[in-house]
């Protein structure tokens, strides 16, 4: 809604500077969105929440203006004009949809020019000019917030219909569009066709334009209802539907209707017909509200004598009963249902800022969602271990997704913003690798990136944490400290595992999107969390990248780390022996390991690899590999004797189920 | 062979003797067991009674004479012979290294801040589904279909008729469907709606904080958000609370801050509207609440001046680490 103060100061018994109305009208909820100072004039825009339909017209401003400033709202009156045109029209009406339906028609006496006045307001509220005969219905909405809409009356019939289509039809309307509209669009219509969308716009068949002599001039209540949505549908909102759907004063129709018949007799003059007029009674909304009611919502105490005098200036009226006051809602009110209501009125005049504050002392005992806590964990641990943290749009390119070799099972948004974005991502590793690009393409040369959050598929969706790790080698610096190849990247995720105290294994894998050889899948017993590798050498080709090493694990499948108890080192030194095998190059490291662990007795502590060759002097089919393995009792020294024992276990274990053979 | 003597000849020896090994060698001579010290000692036994006191008493002295001087030479040329070797050894320390600095992302920092204020407050985190339905995103929040506030969020669709949430008030819904009062909780979280220019992007993120008990109100609403203002906004900015509307609060409120340009909007909040708490089964005349809400992007660029909120999910890792 815009508007030039001087309109609003018509309706106003007072004076107000231009910085005090502006303030006011945001402390009243009238959101000031814009004002711009012009010749003697200031205009100003609002705002409005859907709530405030009243507050579409320039009385709903004043009204509510007066009652901060205990001014008087001055109306101006307005005459039945002298209703000398005999002319016949009979109106049906669906009063289910319509409260009341208003019309009269007009004789229009001569040629009519629209006032400097009208245009100067039309033009404030951004609504075109368009014939002397429409610009006064727009200009008469601008007042007083009711539609009015103007037939050709030469263009329909004899009787008006206000009803919902008993079948689909098609209607070109006012601006010129086409549309189809199904059974819940209610309609103006005559004997023949429909001539209006009611409460939304006219039909073409039945436009005034400057030739018009007659016209019907309709002034109607329909319910929000009724009108709620169809201009959506339809792809706009027209001056009309704006209103309606948030409401129109029910008792407003005669008063806009003679308001424009004085303004057409004073520029065109015309002949009257008499008021056409159906309406059923309307039951104004009562509320019953009490001082404690208000008192215990508001914190604090209002006085009653303060509460009257300020709903009474809202049009409200109160009847003070025993316990409690038994309220009338004013008419233009369509928002005002429940104590509620009244409540915010109270605090609204007042001013928010007039009420007191008050500490809460209360306390909630429930606990905090394990998510949440495992979320923020992660982080932590990967922000520690020197990855900087990311956070891409939920949605990705399905052809990017594609691309990646990444599952068919993506959810698919009905309304994308972009084909770019047209899916939910199923994985993490699309945006990380978009990160990569742009940054690689503006000169970043290390890439230690993470995200945390939610991916989705058709049939479930889980919180993902994912990361990547690159470094272009070209640009090492002295120290070559920077490392990027597949270990170093599962040496951060094995981190992670220890601080969340569990431990995976990794298995070798295939995933299409990464390298056959260098990737793995990352298992807790038989489930499997998540996956590590190098990004398959084919989509690098594909997407001109360089070989990034990721990884990305499902945490709604970890959980927080128990708490344990601290057990005391052992005092007894240890015994250590470094062990090297022949055995088959396919044989992975942590199954050599746990055959080691079961062999070694209960005193082992640790077994590591030190070395790895492959090679020269080795058959092509094997590999050496030499552990480092730890022994250490808690309560006394091992003997070597003992630990030797402990090592010829393992040999002959290694061998039996390895064919591992101990090199000399 | 007179002592004083001996003395003299040990003392011009020592003052030539300037390495290890000539000092070690004279060491030899005086104290090694054919050394001049041990045939001092054995001529001492012919000597008269009365004098064996005396000379053995210089004999003594003599020998420590010696010990000293030697010892303490040695050890200076061992320290030199050190100090070299470590000087060799020495590194330039000042050789530029670039450490891996991790870094969270300004928004997490920020949704972080806000997160830990509220928990320490007593709030309890909570977190919802993204993807959500039409019922806790909109009618359970008293947003009827067709209502003229369902176009203040402009909503992505499924085909199946789900949503991403437009914000993170559904959670108020799931919460209280499974906790009775009372109730004080905090969701932060990703929000979603079809908006993209300088000051909007179609995801972001929102906190939203729930109190339901007995005897909530007004002024309980307006403390909360002004001590939370006063410990966000260092400098303790002019707060203004101003009518709004929101159809899941009933009195809705904005809140402003005083910024150098004049107001800004940071968060919206009110008192849970009766119909809300119907909805998920609570009498609303024994119960009442108050919601609060407000948008993490907009904390972030308000804290690091920040003018475009696209920025934020540019992630050019020159600008997301800096926070």
């Amino acid at each position: 809604m815009q508007f030039y103060k001087s309109d609003l100061l018509q309706y106003i018994s007072g004076s107000i500077s231009d910085t005090d109305l502006l303030e006011q009208l945001t402390e009243l909820g009238l959101e000031v969105g814009q004002s711009t100072k012009e010749k003697n004039d200031l205009l100003i825009k609002l705002d409005l929440t859907p709530n405030r339909g009243d507050c579409f017209s320039l009385i709903g401003i004043a009204r509510e203006v007066c009652v901060v400033n205990n001014f008087k709202l001055r109306l101006p009156k307005f005459k039945k004009q002298h209703q000398s045109l005999d002319s016949k029209k009979t109106v049906s009406v669906d009063k289910s949809a319509c409260s009341s339906y208003l019309g009269q028609i007009i004789k229009l006496k001569s040629k009519g020019k629209t006032p400097q006045y009208i245009k100067k307001t039309l033009k404030a509220a951004d609504i075109g000019q368009v014939n002397p005969i429409v610009d006064i219905t727009n200009y008469v909405m601008l007042h007083t917030g009711q539609p009015l809409h103007a037939f050709d009356n030469k263009k329909i019939g004899k009787k008006i219909y206000v009803k919902f289509p008993s079948k689909r039809t098609k209607l070109k309307l006012l601006n010129g569009a086409s549309h189809q509209i199904t059974k819940d669009f209610l309609t103006i219509s005559d004997e023949k066709e429909e001539i209006a969308l009611a409460g939304i716009m006219g039909c073409a068949n039945s436009e005034v334009d400057e030739t018009t002599q007659e016209i019907f001039l309709e002034s109607a209540c329909f319910e929000p209802a009724s009108i709620r949505g169809n201009a959506r549908k339809l792809g706009f909102q027209s001056e009309a539907s704006l209103r309606f759907e948030r409401g129109v004063d029910k008792e407003i129709q005669e008063y806009a209707l003679n308001f424009a018949a004085q303004l057409y007799a004073e520029i065109f003059g015309g002949d009257f017909s008499k008021i056409f007029k159906q309406s059923k009674n309307h039951k104004a909304k009562k509320i019953s509200i009490s001082k404690e009611f208000i008192d215990s919502r508001l914190g604090t105490e209002i006085p009653t004598v303060k509460v009257i005098k300020l709903l009474k200036a809202l049009e409200f009226k109160v009847e003070l009963k025993r316990n409690s006051m038994e309220l009338t809602c004013p008419s233009h009110r369509y928002d005002i249902e429940i104590k509620e209501d009244i409540i915010e009125e109270i605090a609204r005049i007042i001013g928010y800022d007039n009420l007191p504050s008050k500490r809460l002392k209360l306390l909630a005992t429930s606990p905090e969602d394990t998510s949440i806590e495992k979320e923020k964990l992660s982080k932590d641990i990967f922000v520690n271990a020197g990855f900087n943290e990311m956070i891409n749009y939920a949605f990705v390119d399905s052809s990017f997704v594609q691309k990646l070799g990444l599952n068919n099972d993506s959810i698919e948004l009905a309304n994308p913003m972009s084909s770019n974005q047209d899916v939910m991502r199923p994985s993490l590793v699309p945006g990380l690798l978009s990160n990569f690009e742009y940054n690689f393409n503006r000169g970043a040369q290390k890439f230690k990136i993470f995200e945390v959050g939610n991916v989705f598929s058709k049939e479930r969706n889980w919180k993902s944490l994912a990361g990547l790790l690159y470094f272009d080698k070209s640009s090492s610096d002295w120290s070559g400290s920077f490392q990027s190849s597949f270990y170093d990247l599962r040496k951060s995720l094995d981190m992670f595992f220890s601080r969340l105290n569990i431990e995976p294994v990794y298995k070798k894998t295939s995933a299409n999107h990464l390298h056959p050889g260098i990737s793995a899948e990352i298992k807790m017993k038989t489930k499997s969390i998540g996956k590590i590798g190098v990004l398959h050498p084919l989509i690098q080709k594909k997407l001109k990248l360089p070989e990034i090493v990721l990884f990305e694990i499902n945490l709604d499948s970890l959980k927080l780390p128990k708490i344990n108890a601290i057990a005391q080192p052992p005092k007894f030194p240890g015994s250590e022996r470094d062990l090297s095998f022949l055995v088959a190059k396919e044989i992975p490291a942590n199954q050599f390991i746990k055959e080691l662990k079961k062999a070694g007795g209960k005193y082992l502590r640790s077994v590591s690899v030190i070395d790895i060759y492959q090679g020269k002097g080795i058959d092509e089919s094997l590999k050496s590999i030499t552990f480092r393995v730890f022994w250490q009792a808690t309560g006394a020294t091992l003997e070597d004797k003992e630990v030797d024992q402990f090592v010829e276990n393992q040999i002959k274990h290694a061998a039996k189920i390895l064919n591992a053979k101990l090199r000399s | 062979m007179d002592l004083a003597q001996e003395k003299k000849s040990f003392l011009s020896k020592f003052k030539e003797a300037d390495s290890q090994d000539s000092l070690n060698s004279l060491k030899i001579e005086y104290l090694g067991k054919k050394g001049i010290l041990s045939s001092l000692m054995s001529r001492l036994s012919n000597a008269p009674a009365e004098k064996k006191p005396k000379l053995g008493k210089s004999i003594n002295e003599f020998k420590s004479l010696i010990e000293e001087s030697i010892n303490s030479s040695l050890e200076k040329i061992e320290q030199s012979a050190l100090d070299e070797q470590l000087s060799k050894e020495a590194i330039d320390v000042t050789l530029p290294l670039s450490p891996d600095v991790g870094s969270y992302h300004p928004v997490s920092l920020i949704a972080q801040e806000i997160s830990n204020y509220f928990k320490n407050k007593g709030y309890v985190l909570r977190e919802g589904p993204e993807i959500e339905s039409e019922y806790f995103n909109f009618s359970a929040l008293n947003i009827p279909e067709n209502h003229p506030a369902r176009d203040m969020h402009d909503t992505f669709y499924f085909d199946d008729g789900n949503l991403l949430r437009t914000h993170t008030s559904p959670v108020q819904i799931r919460s209280m469907e499974l906790e009775s009062p009372p109730l004080k909780i905090l969701c932060p979280g990703k929000v979603f709606r079809c908006d993209s220019d300088q000051t909007h992007t179609p995801m972001f993120h929102q906190v939203e904080g729930l109190v339901v008990d007995k005897d909530i109100n007004f002024a309980h609403l307006k403390n909360e958000i002004l001590e939370f203002i006063e410990s966000f906004f260092k400098d303790n900015p002019k707060v203004r609370f101003r009518p709004s509307y929101f159809p899941f609060t009933e009195p809705s409120v904005e809140v402003d801050i005083q910024g150098k340009n004049g107001w800004l909007e940071i968060m919206g909040c009110g008192m849970v509207h009766p119909n809300v708490l119907k909805n998920v089964g609570l009498n609303s005349e024994v119960y009442s609440g108050f919601a609060f809400g407000m948008g993490i992007e907009r904390m972030t660029m308000l804290r690091y001046q920040i003018s475009d909120i696209r920025m934020l999910f540019e992630n050019d890792l020159r600008f997301v680490t800096k926070g």
